[in-house]
């Protein structure tokens, strides 16, 4: 009888333990994945208030909540995404929704990242590429947090969105996710390998990156503007030094004699030019935009990244 | 056009009848000059009939009318030729144009007398003062050049002056412009309209100067205006005292083109500046302008001159003997200028590529 009961507490026990587990609702590895009451989604916290970034455990690194990839895809893209995450000590994670949930697409892949506990290193960076599939707001985004706000300047940003550009477009994300997948993993190995690695040392595909002017720019521009400068300071010393007499005679006009008595005016011809107007490269532009704090985590990041 | 009054359109530049050509224009065989048909037919409507100046009438008149001074003592230079001429109380050694001694003679008339006189305002120590600040703040002046001359050569002379009346009227086709500028979502647009514009005008000037003397540099006079006519006395052999006085050798006739030029100047800047008011751009084709009953009187004004030899070359200073303004123009020290170039290259240099760097890093 002892035994039963010892057996009963101890299921009781282990039922009240695991309770939590299963109404469990505010975390990436919820096993419900049905939004909150108040709308948001299930990963999100029931209360973020005083929310500081942490290390998450066992945190996927593919959720295609959109699910626009096949299973297979799916297993290709995480075993890419893990080897780089394992091989580089890094936090890279793909993620897709359908709904931003009330967020722009940046504040909604940032809390992502918070929220989860996605960081790596004690500067707690991590990098997601998310597709928004948010009827009306189709887009990608390249959103990176803390430390990594450092590596993925805007240059890089705009040279990762022309790396996937074509494949987006042309709905063929997994080929999308695969190139991004493959930049990300270059650039850590690039950062592994280089001494002093900074983005400007890094090898661009797509856009020459700015380096500063040369020193031959600086000092042939400065020679021509002090030549030019000099010359007309020098020409209106000269002419302190002539005779300037005046061409007309202005201070002996009557100005009250003047009269217009006749005056015709005859219509010839219009001619009209027109002038393309430059064309927006992109509706997001390039590069991204920094922000900190306003929205639900109020963490910081940096985020590039197009409309398709 | 037709055939018929083409033969009766002229050259606006020489007179000469214009035949078509048929690259479109009415060609001049005897200048050379091509004209737009429009143009000219704009131009032939506008009643060019000249009336010249006829310095013979005012000649006649002025020379039996005028007295001439018989009380003066006529100095002739050797050197430059200059004949001036000043009271029996004053004593000149120097010649005011070149500087070099001019000598008594008593084989001349005197002048004939001016209409008026414009007194000398201020003494020879204002003047001295005036030269000494007209040097001042002059970067490219070279060092020595100071040292060069004697302030004290300054000489007070009556420079004799036409000063011409007239009225100015005529006629000026402009090509005119108007710009619009909009633009949708593709393109921006550019309408530029093009108008043709006749305008006729007149005006009158008053007492426009030039100097009568022909060894006075033109410019130099030009540039010392303006004098006060409201000063302007019937001349009496007083106003000599202590000054020379130049004779005229310039009549009229010589004189009167420069006037005519600065007077077209302003008629057309004036003209120009009315009828372009509503249009973006205005660019004069042609422009008929004439003297209308030009008068002219003769008149002293006063003026102090120094001559200053530096280097191979005499730079001649005018002050203005009413308002001390100062005119002439100054050697440059080629060191100074260079030295000048060379500072400004390097610290414009030097700031604009700072900036340049600023502005790209």
């Amino acid at each position: 009888m002892k035994k039963i009961f010892s057996l009963l507490a101890a299921a009781v026990l282990l039922l009240a333990l695991a309770l939590p587990v299963f109404a469990d609702t505010g975390h990436i590895n919820s096993t419900d994945k049905s939004d909150h009451d108040d709308g948001m989604p299930y990963w999100y916290p029931f209360d973020w208030s005083g929310f500081t970034d942490f290390h998450g455990e066992d945190l996927p690194v593919v959720v295609d909540d959109a699910d626009i990839l096949t299973d297979e895809e799916e297993s290709r893209l995480e075993a890419k995404i893990r080897s780089i995450n394992e091989k580089y000590g890094v936090s890279y994670v793909f993620f897709s929704d359908d709904d931003n949930h009330g967020l722009t697409p940046e504040e909604y892949s940032s809390d992502f990242l918070h929220f989860n506990g996605y960081g790596a290193g004690d500067g707690y960076g991590a990098a997601v590429f998310y597709l928004c599939f948010e009827p009306g707001n189709r887009c990608w985004r390249t959103t990176v947090i803390n430390s990594y706000e450092d590596i993925f300047t805007a240059d890089i940003m705009y040279d990762i969105d022309e790396t996937i550009d074509s494949s987006i477009r042309n709905g063929d994300y997994f080929e999308g996710c695969m190139l991004h997948a493959g930049y990300v993993g270059d650039l850590f190995d690039e950062i592994s390998s280089t001494d002093n690695w900074t983005p400007s040392s890094h090898e661009y595909r797509y856009i020459e990156p700015e380096k500063g002017p040369s020193l031959f720019k600086v000092a042939a521009i400065g020679l021509f503007a002090g030549l030019f400068i000099a010359f007309i300071r020098v020409s209106s010393l000269k002419k302190q030094m002539r005779i300037n007499a005046p061409a007309g005679a202005n201070l002996y006009l009557d100005r009250n004699s003047f009269v217009i008595r006749n005056r015709t005016c005859s219509y010839l011809y219009t001619t009209v030019t027109r002038r393309a107007k430059p064309k927006e490269s992109s509706s997001s532009g390039r590069g991204g935009s920094s922000y900190s704090s306003g929205h639900s985590s109020g963490g910081s990041y940096s985020s590039g990244g197009r409309s398709f | 056009m037709s055939e018929q009054r083409l033969e009766s359109y002229k050259c606006p530049s020489c007179s000469a009848p214009l035949r078509y050509d048929p690259s479109g224009k009415l060609v001049c065989d005897s200048c050379g000059n091509s004209y737009e048909p429009d143009v000219i037919e704009m131009m032939d409507s506008y009643d060019r009939a000249e009336k010249p100046f006829d310095w013979g009438d005012y000649k006649r008149k002025f020379e039996n009318s005028a007295e001439r001074l018989t009380d003066s003592v006529v100095y002739v230079c050797r050197s430059c030729g200059a004949t001036v001429e000043t009271d029996a109380t004053t004593a000149a050694t120097h010649c005011p144009y070149c500087d070099n001694e001019i000598v008594i003679t008593d084989r001349l008339d005197g002048g004939l007398k001016p209409e008026g006189v414009v007194p000398f305002r201020i003494d020879k120590n204002a003047a001295i003062e005036a030269v000494k600040n007209h040097f001042k703040g002059k970067k490219l002046l070279p060092g020595n050049f100071k040292e060069q001359h004697t302030l004290d050569k300054i000489r007070g002379i009556y420079v004799p002056f036409w000063l011409f009346d007239s009225g100015m009227d005529g006629r000026m086709v402009m090509d005119a412009t108007k710009v619009r500028m909009w633009s949708d979502s593709n393109y921006d647009y550019t309408e530029t309209s093009h108008y043709l514009l006749g305008v006729d005008g007149s005006m009158n000037f008053d007492g426009v100067p030039v100097d009568g003397s022909s060894k006075m540099d033109d410019d130099l006079m030009d540039a010392l205006e303006p004098f006060d006519y409201s000063d302007i006395r019937p001349f009496d052999p007083v106003y000599l005292s202590g000054f020379l006085a130049d004779r005229f050798d310039d009549d009229p006739d010589q004189s009167l083109p420069r006037a005519e030029t600065r007077m077209k100047n302003s008629a057309e800047a004036a003209i120009r500046a009315e009828a372009g008011d509503e249009f973006t751009t205005v660019t004069v084709r042609n422009s008929l302008m004439r003297l209308i009953d030009p008068t002219v009187k003769y008149v002293m004004l006063p003026v102090y001159l120094l001559n200053v030899r530096y280097g191979d070359k005499n730079y001649r200073f005018a002050v203005n003997g009413q308002t001390g303004k100062t005119v002439g123009e100054l050697p440059i020290s080629k060191l100074k200028k260079w030295l000048y170039f060379g500072g400004w290259t390097a610290v414009a240099g030097a700031l604009a590529g700072f900036i340049v760097h600023w502005i790209l890093k």
